[in-house]
């Protein structure tokens, strides 16, 4: 595994080719914070941790999810309802 | 009453962190309104400045009307009679533009307006925010993985992605987020949900929205039913799914009609399992015409969507298993 993705590093491809079937999946749970059914506290390695970033920059790069998309929009006022200015007040 | 700047040392948010971790996985930010409220004023603050601030892509000089610079933010979380918050200012801008429909009335008015109305500082009381969404028929949400992974985790300024993007992928999040929107539910922990999801929030939209989440979720409950872990090959069509109802979830994009027929046609293609989900060979690239794919569903045009968007897929598609390998 650790060879595959070394590999991985020097020959640009993505870390989708991690998913192949039985990626082990602890990997990714000991960088990004392990919320999955078994998180795994081993600490990654250089080399794996540039693979995955690397790739992660590739898959993202195109498609954002999380990301407003729109643009923005001149408002010059808006009214407060008595309801909210009535939420704002409730704090102080 | 003046706000109260507060500092958090690395040990006060590790406490903060280990609270967190033992909410729960999905829960109102209304069921401890003054812990959330600090965890959502930490995580706005984090961003702020940074190339993750989504806020200051709408922030514009009130008397010049010339862009503000996302490095002249200055935020800080603060304490107002024992509610959290957070104050956004720009250093050399004394009046603020936020150019966002909705975002005025999310700003608590005594401490972000000045004389002649103009806005000196964006204030926002997540508390308030919470109940002002409320009136909306919206319930905002801590989801823990996605809050470990962005405010107390995988936070780094200087990178141009949050590491819990990689988690939405990995873990076909886009099934959550599907529930969240069934249950009108919105995440609110960062300047993305703030600017994009909250502001502007209007509750005749919800029928909709959640009819869709509904459905989304039945159509993936059935597409993954039995797979533990879907492969990344499996995941590509789900995620830009997934980022689709993420666009359809912000009140500027409610009535996008190109956004809604890409979203059908890619129900259709999981529905016709165009890809199997328990399908595992090695992807070897990610399939370039998702970016044209998105572009399609985010166009003004939707006749241009109509036209384009099944022939994209059936390329996203014909991508996927061309650089697949066994």
């Amino acid at each position: 595994m650790k060879n595959q993705i070394l590999n991985l590093v020097g020959g640009g491809i993505g870390l989708l080719a991690l998913g192949n079937g039985g990626a082990d999946p602890s990997i990714l749970e000991a960088r990004f914070g392990g919320n999955g059914p078994n998180p795994s506290p081993r600490a990654m390695t250089e080399g794996e941790l540039r693979s995955i970033e690397a790739a992660h920059l590739e898959v993202y790069a195109g498609c954002k999810w999380g990301k407003a998309a729109f643009e923005p929009v001149r408002v010059v006022a808006e009214a407060l309802s008595p309801e909210i200015a009535a939420l704002h007040r409730s704090i102080g | 009453m003046a706000l109260t700047p507060i500092q958090i040392t690395p040990e006060e948010k590790e406490v903060l962190r280990s609270r967190f971790l033992a909410t729960s996985e999905t829960v109102p930010l209304a069921s401890d309104p003054k812990f959330f409220a600090l965890v959502t004023a930490l995580g706005i603050q984090q961003e702020i400045g940074t190339i993750h601030d989504e806020l200051s892509v709408f922030l514009f000089d009130g008397d010049t009307g010339a862009k503000i610079p996302r490095e002249n933010l200055r935020a800080e979380v603060v304490d107002h009679r024992g509610h959290f918050g957070v104050r956004i200012r720009a250093e050399g801008h004394a009046h603020l533009d936020p150019r966002v429909p909705g975002l005025r009335t999310l700003l608590d008015p005594a401490h972000s307006y000045g004389a002649n109305e103009n806005i000196h500082s964006l204030v926002f009381f997540p508390e308030v925010v919470t109940r002002i969404a409320a009136l909306q028929g919206a319930e905002l949400v801590s989801v823990r993985p996605w809050g470990i992974n962005t405010v107390f985790g995988g936070f780094d300024p200087a990178k141009s992605y949050y590491e819990g993007n990689m988690w939405e992928f990995v873990n076909v999040d886009a099934v959550r987020y599907a529930e969240l929107l069934a249950d009108r539910r919105i995440v609110f922990f960062g300047t993305h949900d703030l600017v994009s999801h909250v502001a502007g929030l209007r509750s005749e939209a919800w029928p909709e929205l959640s009819a869709r989440g509904a459905r989304t979720r039945d159509v993936f409950r059935r597409y993954f039913a039995g797979v533990d872990r879907p492969a990344p090959f499996a995941a590509v069509l789900p995620y830009a799914l997934g980022m689709l109802l993420d666009d359809l979830a912000q009140p500027m994009n409610y009535a996008s009609e190109s956004r809604k027929h890409v979203v059908e046609l890619l129900i259709e293609a999981l529905e016709t399992r165009k890809i199997g989900p328990r399908e595992r060979p090695y992807l070897l690239k990610y399939p370039p015409s998702i970016e044209r794919l998105i572009a399609s569903a985010r166009s003004d045009d939707p006749g241009r969507a109509r036209r384009e968007a099944g022939g994209i897929l059936a390329q996203v598609v014909e991508e996927l298993r061309r650089h697949a390998a066994a």
